[in-house]
């Protein structure tokens, strides 16, 4: 791979980068700051990318990475303090579901970091089952049962979830939610 | 949604893919005591998520990371 490839290929890898950052951390401050240090680090390490494996997944395991070590913490506070998503995130999306942009931010929020994650790898990212688990270094049915706890937690916090209130039978929806597994 | 070809297309199923089948069958099942979604919540949420994503996805760029990669290029150049 030549330079100017590598430097275009993360030029056209940043939007996807900063929407993943902006949704794991909850904030823009914390997302452009970690973004800054991911496009740093995978130009120093540009040898360590393998030709042929999906580039967006190097980047995000190198994102991913860094906020765990360096801006978990962060995010934390800013998340408490205050709200700055919520004022930044057009409600563009909501329209057509009824739910605004930071509501589904803040439940986000309110997820364990482990299940976000997943939830972002492969709803932002669109990285593989495989790709996330060799991310997060967990088998791919951890990859799954995560999905559906996050998907299923998400639900409840956006009052989308009336499962717990009516009677289901758990075989025929379990049968028919594990055909669209893939879907979001 | 094209990433699903994508996805197919990138998928080399090695030896350890195989070896977690069993495993997969066994989590997933675990996931489904608190997991599954009735149909019409799914959608719904999956809805919901997909406009989420790519709202953000399209967020306008800050240019300051266009600069950076372009000054990582310039200095590289400049060692050669």
């Amino acid at each position: 791979m030549t330079d100017a490839t590598f430097g275009e290929q993360m030029v056209a890898q940043i939007p996807y980068l900063r929407a993943f950052a902006i949704s794991l951390s909850g904030s823009y401050s914390v997302a452009d700051d970690l973004v800054q240090d991911t496009l740093v680090k995978a130009w120093s390490h540009a040898d360590s990318f393998e030709p042929g494996t999906n580039f967006r997944a190097w980047l995000v395991t190198i994102l991913r990475n860094t906020y765990f070590s360096h801006y978990r913490k962060r995010a934390r506070e800013v998340q408490d303090s205050d709200n700055v998503l919520a004022e930044q995130i057009p409600v563009k999306g909501g329209q057509e579901s009824n739910v605004a942009m930071q509501d589904v931010q803040k439940a986000l929020n309110k997820l364990a970091p482990e299940h976000r994650e997943i939830l972002l790898m492969i709803g932002i990212a669109e990285l593989s089952y495989e790709e996330a688990a060799q991310i997060c270094n967990i088998a791919v049915g951890t990859v799954k049962s995560r999905l559906n706890r996050a998907r299923a937690k998400l639900a409840e916090h956006l009052g989308l979830n009336g499962a717990h209130e009516i009677g289901y039978d758990p075989t025929v929806t379990g049968l028919a939610a594990r055909k669209n597994t893939k879907a979001l | 949604m094209t990433q699903g070809n994508e996805r197919e297309e990138r998928k080399t199923p090695s030896a350890a893919e195989i070896g977690d089948a069993g495993r997969v069958d066994e989590e997933s099942v675990d996931g489904a005591d608190v997991a599954f979604l009735e149909p019409h919540i799914q959608e719904q949420l999956g809805r919901v998520l997909r406009a989420f994503c790519d709202d953000l996805i399209h967020q306008p760029i800050p240019d300051k990371f266009v600069v950076l990669l372009a000054q990582l290029e310039a200095k590289q150049r400049e060692k050669k």
